[in-house]
């Protein structure tokens, strides 16, 4: 792993750091938090100011530090978490956050001398100094690049700082680490470790010469040197280990000094696995993790939570003493072989389904080996795809800032709730849904909520609430974005429609409708346009996203107390149970999502209403036949819906009826992107590969109901229903 | 005669600062360094000083770092390599 890539590493734990503050913060302003709650505050910010230093982000190293310091008074109580203190740590937050993506998309560093200031003056609120002269004092504080800034200025300052006991005491950490040979390539430099691990109050003992040779054998940007450090035991081992997460290559031994002995697990003098654990100088042993299972023998006796157990190996003097690290939670993969499994599993998918066709071909299609096969290879995908599944909370944690900003710009006072943040979809989406939820929440707060005056005046409270929430509903993921304000004005939407030539003046439309045409393109009620939302790019760009995602958008609104905006999406863009159909000689695949029931009608159970034109009476309700075949131009389908099989689907319109030949099968499919391999078509979400080897189109059955409904000659609309 | 180290110490001053240390010693000179010029010094330049140090010894020259700035001084007490870059006595001195 080269550098590039650890620091890519270091800007994904960025972006994780700033989304475990951002639901902190949140925790914080509920009045729910406590001393952990500001402990992980500090530890992201910390974290994020090791690896700063150590990739030379100067500016982003400078701004943590005193975001750290502050933070520091206030989780050890020297400084109480007023609302004020509280707008402090926020906005340098916000700040943190712009400074991060300067650093990694290699921008200018925000102008974050005022916040500085801030962050310094409260952090000395008993002695205030001007701004100016704290700043300069600051060992860390940010100066413009090339004005006496630099790591080295850093570490002479800390060099002066006094040192602490030469010897560590029991239950401090002693530290021994050797950088990699390749420590010094890329501009890296151990000692910034070494200052780091100072800045944890922590002590270098010595450092390790064994290596070096002499000058006649030095390679000069290599590196030789190791070090062993005390830090005292308060510190949490995670905060030291976060010193070099970014290192590379480093031989790393963390210890506590003098660890007490352990408990025994079990009172067993034959159990030769699991003994007592002494860390102290005295033992040196290699420790490895070992499984703690009750036996029948040696029923287990309560685990010692803070000790660890050990198997204890033949120590080797000559070896050093190392503590295993806790048992890895998670990895990181790289997504392009994460993307190839995937597509590996897809195409297994594929020749599952042509070796059961094959094999039904000969007689043998209901072996039990092949259902077996079925079964598993269907565990694999949905295994597969899980890997791949991220919460909400990615993007939803952006949405708080967001908001912060439109309280500034709008003047208008927002509360923020947030459901199901939890939520989990597949990384592609999470990763494209952000642009449309962030200018539905822009729309939410610039046109959706009153300004606090009206707001008063309509008996509202004064504070708005925009709710977003993700729910898991049929197989898709919902978000909605919900406001209490002043719901969509008909008459306003409807005038401004007819203004901009979208409708005409005599259009007869409902409400839904009318609801509908703020997607229209072009079209904008903003009575001036916002810099907000009013930046030329429309809601109709919003349903386009949206709708390229698999998705649908719903709305919702009740004029004076608000709006609501779902967002239908798929949890996968790679896979979907489908219904396989025959439309003359054609095959299609209808998403299963979208099917409520299929059937062959009674006789007298359609209405035959013109050349064109029907209705299947289900259970009652008259619900219009569209014929799949007309609408995609198919010869030699059924024409007759008696004699067609008509099945029900539930779309963003409503219930509708699709007409097709007939039903072949129902199954999982792989999606193959039309835009990708060819191009996009309306009316269709894409295609697949089936068992025969034989493409079949996969249907966007909201697509092709609207443009059915749009078009009064392929059927029925709601208005010729209504007549 | 003396032999100034340059001001900055950094990575890149480390392949030259060894050329030169290196020359010295082949040349049999004692190793007298200058560091009041030091501003700054990284890693790099500090263990080609400790390993010079280490060869002047080996070969029984003379080693020693005369007028440390501040700067230099504070990065060997950091790095724990005061010893390392002790004064050595050249061989029957």
């Amino acid at each position: 792993m080269n550098l590039d890539e650890i620091q890519q590493i270091f800007f994904q734990e960025c972006d994780e750091g700033l989304a475990t503050m951002e639901a902190n913060f949140a925790s914080v302003r509920q009045g729910g938090h406590d001393s952990e709650t500001i402990n992980t505050i500090f530890r992201s910010v910390h974290s994020i100011k090791g690896g700063a230093g150590a990739f030379g982000h100067e500016r982003l190293q400078a701004f943590t530090h005193e975001y750290e310091t502050l933070l520091d008074l206030v989780r050890n109580g020297t400084l109480t978490l007023d609302s004020d203190l509280l707008g402090t740590i926020v906005g340098a937050f916000d700040m943190l956050s712009d400074h991060v993506a300067a650093a990694r998309d290699g921008g200018d560093a925000p102008a974050d001398g005022a916040m500085l200031a801030r962050l310094v003056a409260a952090s000395t609120p008993s002695a205030p100094a001007p701004v100016a002269a704290v700043i300069a004092d600051a060992p860390a504080a940010a100066a413009p690049a090339g004005d006496g800034f630099d790591d080295f200025d850093d570490l002479f300052a800390l060099c002066e700082a006094p040192a602490p006991a030469a010897d560590g005491h029991s239950g401090d950490w002693q530290v021994t680490f050797v950088p990699g040979a390749d420590a010094l390539e890329n501009g890296g430099d151990p000692l910034l470790l070494v200052r780091e691990l100072t800045m944890l109050d922590g002590e270098v003992l010595a450092a390790d010469v064994s290596r070096l040779p002499l000058l006649d054998d030095l390679h000069p940007e290599r590196s030789y040197l190791g070090w062993t450090a005390i830090v005292p035991g308060a510190v949490a081992e995670d905060d030291i280990r976060g010193i070099f997460e970014f290192m590379g290559d480093c031989d790393l031994t963390i210890a506590r000094i003098g660890m007490p002995p352990v408990a025994p697990l079990a009172d067993n003098d034959d159990d030769d696995d699991t003994l007592l654990v002494d860390l102290s100088e005295e033992t040196p042993p290699v420790v490895v993790p070992a499984p703690v299972a009750p036996t029948a023998d040696a029923p287990a006796a309560p685990a010692a939570p803070a000790a660890p157990v050990a198997t204890i190996l033949p120590a080797d003097p000559a070896t050093p003493r190392t503590v295993a690290p806790p048992p890895a939670q998670t990895i990181r993969v790289d997504l392009d072989k994460l993307d190839r499994l995937v597509n590996l599993v897809g195409e297994l998918v594929i020749t599952q389904a042509m070796l059961a066709q094959r094999l039904s071909e000969h007689g043998a299609g209901g072996i039990s080996e092949l259902t077996d096969l079925d079964h598993l290879t269907r565990e694999l995908q949905e295994s597969t795809m899980a890997i791949r599944a991220q919460p909400m909370k990615t993007v939803f944690s952006r949405v708080p800032r967001i908001i912060r900003e439109l309280e500034v710009e709008t003047g208008k006072r927002v509360r923020l709730d947030i459901v199901g943040e939890m939520t989990e979809v597949d990384k592609t989406v999470v990763e494209r849904i952000g642009e449309p939820l962030t200018h539905l929440i822009r729309n939410a707060v610039d046109h959706g909520l009153e300004t606090t005056a009206e707001r008063l005046k309509a008996g509202k409270p004064e504070e708005g609430v925009v709710t977003l929430s993700a729910a898991h509903h049929s197989g898709r993921i919902v978000i909605t974005v919900k406001d209490d304000g002043r719901g969509i004005d008909r008459k306003r939407v409807r005038a401004k429609a007819v203004e901009r030539g979208i409708i005409a003046h005599d259009a007869v439309l409902s409400d839904e409708e009318v609801d509908n045409l703020i997607f229209a393109p072009g079209f904008s009620t903003a009575a001036t346009v916002s810099n907000i939302s009013g930046r030329g790019v429309g809601m109709d760009v919003v349903r386009k996203n949206v709708q390229a995602l698999g998705g649908r958008i719903g709305i919702t609104s009740n004029f004076g107390s608000g709006s609501s905006f779902a967002l239908s999406l798929p949890l996968t863009l790679a896979v979907l149970d489908g219904m396989i159909v025959t439309v003359g000689d054609q095959t299609f695949v209808i998403p299963l999502g979208h099917i409520v029931e299929s059937l062959r009608p009674e006789e007298d159970g359609v209405k035959i209403l013109g050349p064109t034109a029907s209705l299947l009476d289900v259970r009652g309700s008259y619900v219009p036949v569209h014929r799949v075949a007309e609408q995609l131009g198919i010869q030699g389908a059924q024409t007759d819906p008696a004699q067609a099989v008509l099945i029900v689907v539930e779309s963003d319109t409503g219930q509708a009826v699709l007409m097709v030949d007939s039903i072949q099968d129902q199954r999982q499919v792989v999606v193959k992107s039309l835009e990708a391999n060819y191009e996009a078509i309306p009316g269709l979400a894409g295609a697949t590969i089936l068992g025969d080897g034989r493409v079949a189109l996969i249907l966007d059955v909201d697509a092709l109901i609207s443009r059915w409904r749009r078009d009064p000659r392929l059927g029925l609309t709601p208005l010729g229903l209504a007549a | 005669m003396h032999h100034p180290l340059p001001a900055t110490l950094d990575t890149s001053a480390a392949g030259p600062l060894r050329h030169a240390l290196l020359a010295r010693v082949e040349r049999g000179e004692p190793l007298h360094l200058d560091g009041a010029d030091v501003v700054r010094a990284g890693q790099a330049c500090l263990q080609v000083l400790a390993s010079a140090r280490a060869t002047a010894a080996d070969r029984g020259l003379a080693f020693r770092i005369d007028h440390p700035s501040d700067a230099l001084a504070r990065m060997m007490t950091l790095a724990r390599l005061d010893a390392a870059l002790d004064p050595v006595r050249a061989a029957g001195a």
